[in-house]
């Protein structure tokens, strides 16, 4: 390839025939067009005219200039004129070290990435120079090999979701070098750096010292969320960014966890600021359904936050035990509480009785109720309370005067009448201190300060499981917090008031933890059965990669510690811990900046990313020189007055319509995108068809089609089913939403469908839709090897996915009685497994003879080539020989098609029917 | 280039020019058709020749002048008046020969965009027409060379069958056959030819004192010349070419020629007193026919 400027051409030789243009200029210059004969009657009465000589004729120079513009087109289009070409970028003749920079911040142009990665390999490979590659998101240290092999590594890597750690890197690049002293350094890196990782800058920088550097991509764009907030006014998020010259807008969005839109919200950068906040203004509950939070059009870890139960903003209701305490605000045991609590959770204080209050505050959904020194309550209320606890709400407790005297049921330990006070005129006992926490309260890791002092307390009847019911205690083991679980809920007892007449606790720091944990605890305990123990390692339960698509964790996320976590190598961004309540772990938390590398001082060659496509401008060309072909014989055509005079006006209407059309179809280029559902889709919804994907490759694509119609076929015969012609569709420009069931046959040699069709199919399968992948080559795919080209592909598609976690059928799955009893998905192959969403787990003893889960799965995935085995040609025979591995093996392979079509439309509705013998045993009893 | 490939190019490159009689055989109904709506448009409006003469028809009732034979009174008339005789006249009906001639040449196939039917089958449907009138007030009709003389009522028929019997050449001039002196001579063609040419063929028609009627038919193309852009001419009859360059700015010298020939044309026949109409085939052709039986009622 021959580049100059950043036009390169295929065959720059075909640019030689430029030279004959001149030559070409001449003979259309002299040689002008023939006249148009007419047959004309009167011709013999003319002899007189006949005597005068036309002048000689010449081509106009206008259309001498568009024929020249034609042919210099061709030659050129002909030359294969690329745009973009790649740059030659190496120069030495050692071994080359890729680093790749993995990271987060590496995903959002991660096809550019490696395509740019390629182009350095392919340029080692032409000089036959060997090549290690250094991924930063792998432990692995480089080692050399050939071209070849690197690159099949290269296409092997996926972004990961944690930044890049560049400290960890440092070694392995020392041990490189030290042996490769010639070694040329190629970096395709996002250019970020971790705040902690800035003093392995200048280690980088004297580790290559000496050796040639180029960076690719080093000022790609980055931003990214750090942090969440939940204020009084909203739910901030934190946007940072690396590059601060210029001012920056843009929009996150908020999806629930069924990923539906909840909310949007823009943030603006000023000029040289590097983080912002985006402010979600939403009312808490609505607050409190939020997930995860994206930034608008960058598809990265970074750009997605997650949120767990203890980020969420509560809503909690507070009640004091008499109105009179409102005459002095300041002392009411509210305002400590309510001062506590503010900065995280919505307070709702209703006024009037402590009863009215209660019902309130139950019938505003509050996640926890806090009830400051109430004495007896009205018994309906009391139920009410018992009921909230039970159904998960926490209630909260602090003890009074009022209280030491009642006796109700909503207490988690026994209460001695009265209380008991310490320090004071008749003591001899001094004012207690705190213990420090046992590792069994959701308090443990809290600092307890010194000067917290306890003067009053209500004392617990020392109960046998007192222990286990204590959250904190007095140095003397008398418990301060006690609480019980009730139901699914909590009720927590604080042996103190909650203003500072039995305790300084109220104004100390401790107090806002202890709330705080309390409050996180109130979502918690709805669901979960033992109290939060941030010691307990978590275990990674769904991460992110690189794209920041959620799926199963992959096998390098290790467990941590729950207070510890943090994302890097070993601890993807995700979800960890129980999956009831998991921790959201984010990519960047609310210190991280985003900062440039500055590479200027390793003195390196920095070079941008390869554009993400080189433009093959010969289409454009050869349309050019077409259009030029039709104005030149149009313009012909009337200066030779060569039509008759109706064509001739006609032509020229035709004309002036055709450069309309032309300027029209150019205008709606873009907005032709927009376009609604085809005629082809539209026909859809009025007969079930079955579909499959195009993907470009003939054979496959007409085994499809034939599998399918086949199937159709099939159906219409055994079922009640009769689906319309079978129907391929088109990722990019069809309209997915109007079919059931979509088929799709990997072809190893289809590009990856990009991010907008991407998120058509992820719409699709949102949405019901059923999508099957069928690698075909249950054959070929050997255990430990990297899967056959197929499966790398459907693993690339996937990747791009929020797929649900999977499993192979089992046995009682209602899509194996869906229509046909059937117990295997034979296609081609029999050997290959058929996976699909995973149902939730029974208990094995379960008597039910079949599962199914809500609604259907979005996904199959299967390596048989079913469409193969069910093709046949319009006489019925079949198309392609199976591998007949079991018996009857292309029967069952249609009735496995039965099945899966009637198991998409139809849902779990077989798994009701076979309940249909038990319901009628039990209507006749 | 013998006339053979001559015409076959023709029949390949032109529309309706079919020269060969089959072609003509299968337009002919079209054509008998349209002469005899025109003809039976037209003959609401025939009336006889408006003078008195030899004829069945009653013209007048006139006093009777002395001298006249008294067989001439009109007794019944006579008898209603007290002191005069009537004499009835009948309407002068002579019944007149008129010869038709229509030139089928090749150029006579000629049709442009801006003309919806050829010259020919226009002038085959005036011919047709007018010989069907003529019949119907009473004349015979001939065909110049090709049918004798007949007042039969199936004239158009007739006509037609011996202009089917007898195909014309490409090259067809107008027939030097002398006319009786007191027939009548109605020639529809293009008359492009040489002056001289046409001269000769009149002379000899009119040799014996025959009187005529010519019909120039003209297609709009030859009329207007609306060509442009680099041109060139084809004879339709010779293989003759004529490069014209750009044919805008051949029109004026076109049109000068023509309008010199047709006053050529006129010069010739109004020596011999004879009258020239001109006829564009975008025009109905009832409307050049009902000139034309108006001049030949005016004699």
């Amino acid at each position: 390839m021959m580049g100059f400027l950043s036009l390169g051409f295929s065959q720059p030789f075909v640019l030689m025939a430029l030279f004959a243009l001149p030559a070409l200029w001449v003979v259309l210059r002299v040689n002008p067009p023939r006249p148009v004969s007419i047959f004309f009657p009167p011709l013999p009465l003319l002899a007189k005219l006949r005597t005068q000589q036309p002048e000689p004729r010449r081509l106009p120079l206008w259309l001498l200039i568009v024929r020249m513009l034609i042919a210099f087109a061709v030659v050129v289009a002909m030359a294969g004129p690329i745009f973009a070409p790649s740059q030659r970028v190496l120069t030495g003749s050692g071994p080359i070290l890729l680093v790749m920079d993995s990271g987060w911040a590496s995903a959002n142009d991660w096809v550019i990435r490696v395509a740019s990665a390629e182009n350095i390999l392919s340029e080692a490979d032409a000089a036959g120079r060997s090549v290690a590659i250094l991924a930063s998101s792998t432990a692995e240290a480089p080692v050399l090999s050939s071209a070849t092999a690197v690159r099949d590594r290269l296409r092997g890597l996926v972004p990961a979701s944690f930044a890049v750690d560049r400290a960890g890197m440092l070694p392995k690049l020392r041990t490189f070098l030290a042996t490769h002293s010639d070694a040329e350094l190629v970096f395709v890196t996002d250019g970020l750096f971790r705040t902690r990782d800035q003093n392995v800058l200048p280690s980088l920088a004297e580790a290559v010292e000496g050796h040639r550097i180029v960076v690719i991509g080093g000022e790609a764009p980055a931003l990214a969320l750090a942090g969440i907030r939940n204020g009084l006014e909203g739910l901030f998020v934190r946007v940072v960014r690396a590059d601060t010259a210029d001012e920056q807008k843009g929009l996150v969005r908020a999806y629930d966890t069924k990923n539906r839109p909840i909310g949007e919200a823009s943030f603006v950068f000023k000029t040289l600021s590097d983080s912002t906040d985006a402010t979600f203004a939403l009312p808490s509950e609505l607050r409190n359904e939020i997930s995860r939070i994206e930034i608008d059009g960058v598809r990265t870890a970074g750009a997605v936050a997650l949120m767990d139960g203890e980020s969420r903003r509560r809503k909690i209701g507070l009640v004091a035990g008499t109105s009179t305490d409102i005459a002095q605000p300041l002392l009411s045991p509210n305002w400590f509480v309510a001062q506590a609590l503010k900065p995280f959770a919505d307070l709702i204080e209703p006024r009037g009785g402590a009863g009215e209050a209660i019902t309130k505050i139950l019938e505003s959904k509050a996640s926890m109720l806090v009830l400051a020194d109430i004495g007896n309550l009205p018994t309906d209320v009391e139920k009410q309370l018992a009921d909230y606890v039970v159904q998960g709400g926490v209630l909260v407790r602090f003890a009074g005067p009022r209280m030491a005297a009642m006796r109700d049921t909503l207490m988690p330990v026994r209460i001695r009448s009265g209380d008991r006070a310490l320090g004071g005129a008749l003591s001899w006992e001094s004012p207690k201190r705190l213990a420090p926490f046992s590792a069994e309260s959701p308090f443990f890791g809290l600092d307890v300060p010194m000067e917290i002092a306890v003067t009053r307390q209500l004392l617990a009847e020392p109960d046998a499981d007192l222990g286990h019911k204590t959250w904190a205690a007095l140095s003397d083991g008398t418990p301060i917090v006690t609480a019980e679980k009730r139901g699914r809920g909590t009720l927590v007892l604080f042996h103190i008031t909650a203003d500072t007449s039995w305790s300084n606790l109220p104004i100390s720091g401790l107090f806002v933890d202890i709330l705080r944990k309390i409050v996180a605890l109130s979502f918690a305990t709805a669901e979960r059965s033992q109290p939060i123990d941030s010691k307990a390692v978590a275990m990674p339960f769904r991460t992110m990669n690189g794209f920041g698509v959620l799926g199963a964790p992959s096998a390098g996320d290790k467990s941590a510690e729950r207070a510890t976590l943090v994302a890097d190598r070993d601890h993807s961004a995700g979800f960890y811990g129980d999956p009831e309540n998991p921790r959201a772990l984010n990519v960047l938390n609310g210190s991280d900046t985003l900062r440039r590398i500055d590479f200027g001082a390793l003195e390196a060659v920095q070079l941008p990313l390869l554009r993400a496509h080189a433009v093959d401008l010969r289409a454009a060309l050869l349309v050019f020189a077409v259009v030029l072909f039709v104005i030149d014989t149009i313009a012909t055509l009337i200066l030779r007055g060569g039509m008759s005079l109706k064509a001739r006006r006609l032509a020229k209407t035709l004309a002036a319509l055709a450069l309309l059309l032309l300027a029209g179809s150019l205008f709606s280029i873009q907005s032709a995108k927009a376009a609604s559902i085809a005629p082809k889709d539209a026909e859809g919804p009025l007969l079930t068809h079955l579909a499959y994907i195009i993907t470009g490759d003939a054979t496959l694509d007409e085994a499809s089609r034939a599998g399918l119609s086949s199937l159709a076929l099939f159906m219409a015969e055994r079922t009640a089913l009769e689906p319309g012609e079978a129907v391929g569709v088109n990722l990019a420009t069809d309209d997915l939403a109007v079919y059931p069931l979509l088929y799709w046959p990997m072809a190893p040699n289809q590009p990856v469908p990009n991010a907008a069709s991407l998120a058509k199919i992820d719409a699709f399968m949102r949405d019901g839709g059923t999508m099957i992948f069928d690698t075909h080559d249950a054959a070929l795919n050997l255990p430990g090897s990297n899967g056959t080209p197929e499966t790398r592909m459907l693993r690339s598609v996937l990747a791009g996915l929020s797929v649900p976690d999977l499993e192979p059928v089992p046995t009682d799955h209602v899509l194996t009685k869906a229509f046909f009893l059937i117990s295997r998905f034979p296609g081609r192959y029999a050997e290959g497994k058929t996976w699909i969403e995973a149902l939730p787990k029974v208990s094995p003893d379960s008597e039910q003879p079949v599962r199914a889960g809500d609604g259907v799965s979005p996904i199959m995935i299967t390596s048989n080539d079913l469409a193969a085995a069910w093709a046949t040609d319009r006489n019925g025979e079949p198309l392609y020989p199976l591998t007949q591995s079991m018996p009857r093996q292309r029967e069952m392979a249609m009735r496995a098609g039965a099945n899966l079509v009637m198991y998409v439309l139809t849902g779990n509705y077989k798994a009701d029917q076979v309940h249909v013998p038990a319901l009628l045993e039990r209507l006749g009893k | 280039m013998t006339k053979v490939t001559l015409s076959r190019l023709q029949t390949a490159t032109t529309r309706h020019r079919a020269t060969q009689a089959a072609a003509l055989a299968e337009r002919l109904p079209l054509i008998v058709l349209e002469a005899r709506r025109i003809s039976a448009l037209l003959t609401a409006g025939l009336h006889g020749r408006g003078r008195a003469g030899e004829g069945e028809s009653f013209w007048q009732y006139r006093p009777f002048s002395t001298g006249e034979s008294a067989s001439r009174i009109d007794w019944r008339r006579s008898a209603r008046h007290e002191a005069q005789f009537f004499v009835r006249e009948r309407e002068w009906e002579a019944a007149h020969t008129v010869y038709l001639w229509v030139d089928r040449s090749a150029s006579m196939q000629f049709v442009s965009d801006l003309a919806p039917i050829s010259k020919v089958d226009r002038a085959l449907v005036i011919g047709l027409a007018l010989a069907d009138l003529l019949v119907r007030s009473g004349e015979s009709v001939g065909l110049i060379g090709l049918a004798k003389p007949t007042a039969s009522r199936r004239v158009i028929d007739l006509f037609a069958q011996a202009l089917l019997s007898n195909p014309a050449e490409d090259d067809e001039a107008i027939p030097a056959l002398p006319l009786t002196p007191r027939s009548e001579a109605v020639l529809i063609g293009d008359f492009i030819a040489e002056e001289g040419d046409i001269a000769r063929g009149l002379a000899g028609l009119a040799s014996f004192g025959a009187r005529g009627h010519l019909v120039r038919i003209a297609d709009p193309a030859e009329v207007l010349f609306p060509f442009s852009g680099q041109t060139e001419l084809r004879g339709v009859e010779t293989s003759e070419r004529l490069d014209i360059g750009d044919a805008s700015a051949f029109r004026g010298g076109y049109l000068e020629t023509m309008a010199a020939h047709g006053v050529a044309l006129e010069r010739l026949c109004a020596q011999k007193g004879w009258t020239v109409d001109t006829h564009g085939t975008e025009r109905p052709s009832s409307e050049v026919l009902l000139a034309l039986i108006n001049r030949i009622a005016a004699r």
